[in-house]
């Protein structure tokens, strides 16, 4: 929580800095007429916020869309909770290993293991 | 059978594709399991093996215990001598190093090929007619 915090506060203090440092802009010039702006607040807001937001909707959209898009995906640690997959196994698991528990000694001839 | 959480189609497509190859190069049978371990993951890896019944000594069965993360290979009589426990070893650490990166298929594509290579060509000796 205290980094998003002081991350906040680093946004919110350089946008401030920011806006703070064009304040020159807002100040009036000889020929302007404050009065025919067609400029309204909500203009400004919607440049100045609007498409910014926009931008970084955008932005993240395309950073967590692809990831989140392709879902199966086995995590170590996680738990498996999906069904057994058996490659080239017998076409009626449970009974061929009910079955083939008598044989277990006979069948096998080597092999290994590891874990990670 | 419904590809669980692990896989998606694309690589269980690929994976049934790659143990076809090995199958039709070796002449044994490649059969891979993905799933929990009921007891003890090597004496279930042998049921496994022995549930392929009379294809078991032309086998090797490979057993990937996600949630125990380990992962067991068994050899039949018969495929043992074509494919020793060295193999095993090397293929069974391959894919270890791949399932510890989340790499599910990519591991048992590279177990099954580094067995398959071991074992060298050979003539089909059952086929790969199912049991069961």
């Amino acid at each position: 929580m205290k980094p998003l915090l002081s991350r906040a506060a680093a946004v919110a203090t350089a946008s401030l800095v920011a806006l703070l440092a064009a304040t020159p802009a807002w100040a009036l010039d000889d020929g302007e007429a404050p009065h025919d702006s067609t400029f309204t607040t909500l203009d400004v807001l919607l440049i100045f916020v609007g498409i910014p937001l926009l931008a970084t909707l955008v932005i993240v959209l395309l950073v967590y869309a692809p990831h989140s898009a392709s879902r199966p995906r086995y995590r170590p640690g996680r738990p498996y909770d999906g069904d057994p997959l058996w490659f080239d196994g017998p076409s009626r698991p449970e009974r061929a290993l009910e079955s083939g528990a008598a044989t277990t000694e006979d069948v096998r001839g080597g092999g290994a293991s590891a874990s990670w | 059978m419904r590809a669980g959480d692990v896989l998606d189609e694309r690589q269980v497509e690929l994976v049934r594709t790659v143990i076809e190859e090995a199958e039709s190069n070796t002449g044994l049978i490649h059969s891979v399991h993905v799933g929990p371990s009921d007891g003890d993951p090597r004496v279930y890896a042998e049921r496994l093996l022995a549930a392929l019944g009379p294809l078991a000594p032309y086998a090797t069965l490979v057993h990937v215990d996600p949630a125990l993360r380990r992962v067991e290979i068994v050899t039949g009589t018969h495929a043992a001598i074509r494919v020793d426990d060295r193999a095993c070893a090397l293929a069974a650490l391959s894919m270890g190093s791949s399932f510890a990166g989340g790499d599910l298929a990519g591991g048992i594509v590279n177990g099954v090929r580094l067995l398959a290579d071991h074992a060298g060509p050979g003539v089909v000796a059952y086929g790969t007619h199912h049991t069961g």
